[in-house]
């Protein structure tokens, strides 16, 4: 088959073991992958279909066996809207399923210009190496000078020991002490920068002794019809501009997360603005990936205090929000040097701080004593402490550190019922990013559930019951002029979904208020329709923030994203067809979970039975949140089994009748 | 009336990680002004300038809503005054 447009034309294996790398054309890879391009365009897609062949029972995460897949899409490195992003997979340390991560910067799209639409890395050196890919040229390189460094430097070595002639020209994905010491939640940072978060693909790939992959790319990425998609690019970032209510929010404050933030902002973020003014290059303001029309990199400096001299692009609210509530941290410079800290260790800063504030816990009600903790008085706001400790885990320096570093699931199993009553909320392994979100917010919580790769809601991201909470008081009109009932009047209308579906979702006419934030009418439809729209940007790969669910999802649509494609790769995509590539992406990891690990029904599932008795707080005012009745009706619309198991005729309809086959399902 | 102030779900550094906090009050704006006299830290987490809650905090007493008009209801000895933060970030 011809490649289509859109794609860089080759697939690189490389097998550490043996020291072999191989180049191959992009449609050798898909046919021995059985991947047609236009049903599973790339990322996620394309690592599940890798994943799905290549390891087909239970192994080992730190095994050899374990594989890193690095897949960019075909909307990866073109003139598209946010097209700096790529996809990177394995068999996750921390929960033995399936795992992938989106990470940004300019190293997936470097990779593209190199001539890679993939890079699959299998085996484990004998010794520390890192992968020089020079355009198509490949190259496994000794790395025991720079095993041990931290992100920021490693990526000076590297960049350094293959002659980069310009800042930038080389890009480097590496890992870190954390995940040189197999920390369980360790992700690979892009240029120091940008991090696969909550993959564990750090942790594998120090596994396998492999520090790092850089890579130099020259050349370009064929477009089918490259004015046209200027012209798509352009119509999409005016769109955005002109009709995403939250945007004057983002455009004076720098938020750079979803719309629920925006109530704390004054608390949270408006030092971000503060500190970027009052910088030496107060015209910096914000960086981004390729074509972000949202950047949300922040150039930052840190000119007094215990941290005088930082300078940090980044300031991002997952570090400031888990810095806030997970370690207790009230002061910006604690957050900016808690951001820099995890980069530079390769520790994933919702596990990390996870673990933190669960020691803390375990701490408090006498679960442990300072003899597990060699010593330390375990409490929240004590940077020193938290800095003490990210130390002992990265680099397993004491029993406590690796007792923290196996992350929060091991933690509870070790110690038992009275831990694993207590224990943050996590789901298959993975702990989510704050304490509880359940008790607000029904479709993220849900989302943690159903996530395939477990433990938080980012593969739904669903803000549109936050940006109601709490639902009286006057956060949204202080900044975008409109009562709440105004902006979801607004939303929902924009909200590129088909009329009939919106009717099914928000009653008839459609109408989003206080009644259906706290009701679970429409929730299971809207959490599967939101999944397999974030199923498709993981397939693309776009960027999940910024685009659309950062904020209120009405930025961009798959109307949006369908007219774009078509323009970069002759294909003439519909809204259907690509809200199909989602879900079938989402069912193959889901198969994949269930042939592997047995993951069902049982494991979507919250561990502590507090949340299936009556009495729940939170939006649900008092009663119990049904669970398992919306968990039914979530699998009804899926089309999988009351086990929670695709069905022969789903697979069929999605064009999976082997995996039917291979796993003997029934009709 | 004394009830307790649960900080589990909010922000428990303010209380020095202690997850409930004994307070005296009629309602529950006297609880959390009592509360706050204690932890002089937790008020721009509480209250808002004006006096009334701050934004991105919800209040539940004995697991129950008390939206809306939450800090002029009465409480009775006894009772469990949870504090939620909003949910952000991530």
């Amino acid at each position: 088959m011809a490649i289509p447009k859109g794609y860089a034309g080759h697939v690189a294996v490389i097998n550490l073991t043996d020291g072999k790398a191989q180049v191959m054309p992009t449609d050798k890879f898909w046919r021995d992958y059985g991947i047609t391009p236009r049903l599973w365009l790339g990322g996620d897609g394309v690592i599940a279909k890798v994943l799905w062949q290549d390891i087909k029972t239970a192994i080992d995460p730190l095994s050899p066996e374990n594989e890193i897949v690095i897949s960019t899409g075909p909307w990866t490195a073109t003139a598209a809207p946010q097209a700096g992003r790529s996809m990177l997979g394995c068999i996750s340390p921390e929960t033995g399923g399936y795992s992938s991560g989106s990470f940004g910067w300019y190293f997936p799209a470097t990779l593209k210009f190199a001539g890679f639409d993939v890079v699959i890395i299998r085996g484990k050196a004998p010794k520390p190496v890192y992968v020089l890919i020079d355009d198509l040229d490949i190259s496994i390189r000794d790395a025991s000078r720079i095993w041990g460094k931290e992100t920021g430097e490693t990526v000076k070595m590297i960049r350094a020991d293959v002659g980069e002639r310009y800042e930038g020209e080389v890009r480097v994905l590496s890992i870190a002490p954390a995940a040189e010491h197999l920390v369980l939640y360790s992700p690979p940072a892009g240029d120091a920068t940008s991090c696969p978060g909550r993959s564990g693909g750090g942790t594998v790939m120090g596994s396998k002794n492999l520090k790092a992959v850089a890579v130099r790319g020259t050349g370009e990425v064929p477009i089918f019809d490259g004015r046209g998609l200027l012209d798509a690019s352009y119509r999409a970032v005016k769109k955005f501009q002109a009709e995403e209510p939250t945007l004057k929010i983002w455009e004076t404050e720098g938020a750079t997360t979803d719309l629920s933030v925006t109530a704390s902002w004054p608390m949270n973020g408006h030092e971000l603005g503060i500190n970027r003014a009052n910088a030496d290059f107060p015209h910096l303001k914000n960086a981004g990936c390729l074509n972000c029309h949202a950047p949300c990199y922040h150039w930052l400096q840190l000119k007094e205090g215990r941290h005088a001299g930082l300078r940090q692009l980044g300031g991002h609210m997952t570090y400031i929000t888990t810095a806030l509530r997970n370690l207790g941290f009230e002061n910006f410079d604690d957050w900016i040097y808690y951001e820099r800290l995890t980069q530079e260790l390769g520790l994933d800063p919702a596990s990390f701080s996870m673990a933190y504030a669960f020691a803390v816990d375990l701490f408090q009600k006498g679960l442990i004593t300072t003899k597990e903790t060699e010593g330390r008085v375990m409490k929240r706001a004590d940077p020193d402490l938290v800095w003490d400790l990210a130390q002992a885990i990265a680099y397993r320096k004491d029993s406590f550190g690796s007792f923290l570093a196996d992350g929060v699931d091991k933690m509870a199993r070790k110690l038992g019922p009275e831990a694993i009553k207590i224990m943050p909320q996590t789901v298959k392994g993975k702990p989510s990013i704050q304490r509880d979100s359940k008790l607000q917010a029904l479709m993220w919580s849900f989302g943690a559930l159903t996530n395939p790769r477990g433990g938080d809601w980012l593969r739904v991201h669903n803000v549109w019951e936050l940006a109601f909470l709490p639902e009286n008081r006057d956060t949204y009109p202080k900044y975008i002029n409109m009562t709440n009932l105004e902006l979801y009047a607004r939303c929902t209308e924009l909200l590129d979904m088909p009329l009939d579906l919106k009717k099914k979702i928000f009653g008839d006419p459609p109408v989003t208020n206080a009644n259906w934030v706290r009701n679970t009418a429409g929730k299971a439809l809207f959490t599967v329709w939101t999944e397999d729209f974030v199923g498709l940007f993981n397939c693309l790969v776009t960027c999940m923030f910024g685009a659309a669910a950062q904020f209120m999802m009405v930025g961009f649509g798959p109307t949006t994203y369908a007219e774009n494609l078509s323009k970069i790769t002759g294909w003439d995509v519909t809204y259907d067809e690509l809200m199909k590539v989602g879900e079938r992406s989402v069912t193959l990891q889901r198969l994949f979970n269930y042939r592997n690990k047995g993951w069902d029904v049982k494991d979507d599932r919250f561990p502590d039975e507090e949340s299936y008795k009556p009495g729940s707080v939170g939006i649900y005012r008092g009663k119990i949140v049904p669970w398992e009745q919306i968990l039914k009706e979530y699998y009804e619309i899926r089309g999988w089994t009351p086990q929670g198991v695709p069905t022969r005729a789903k697979l069929k309809e999605l064009g999976l009748e082997s995996a039917a086959e291979e796993l003997k399902l029934t009709a | 009336m004394s009830v307790r102030v649960c900080m589990q779900y909010f922000l428990p550094h303010l209380t020095n990680d202690q997850e409930t906090i004994e307070v005296e009050g009629k309602t529950i704006r006297e609880c959390l002004e009592n509360f706050c006299l204690r932890f002089p830290n937790a008020r721009r987490w509480v209250f808002r300038a004006d006096g009334e809650l701050a934004n991105f905090t919800d209040v539940f007493v004995n697991l129950k809503s008390t939206y809306p008009g939450e800090l002029d209801q009465p409480v009775e000895d006894g009772d469990e005054l949870f504090l939620m933060l909003m949910l952000s970030g991530g």
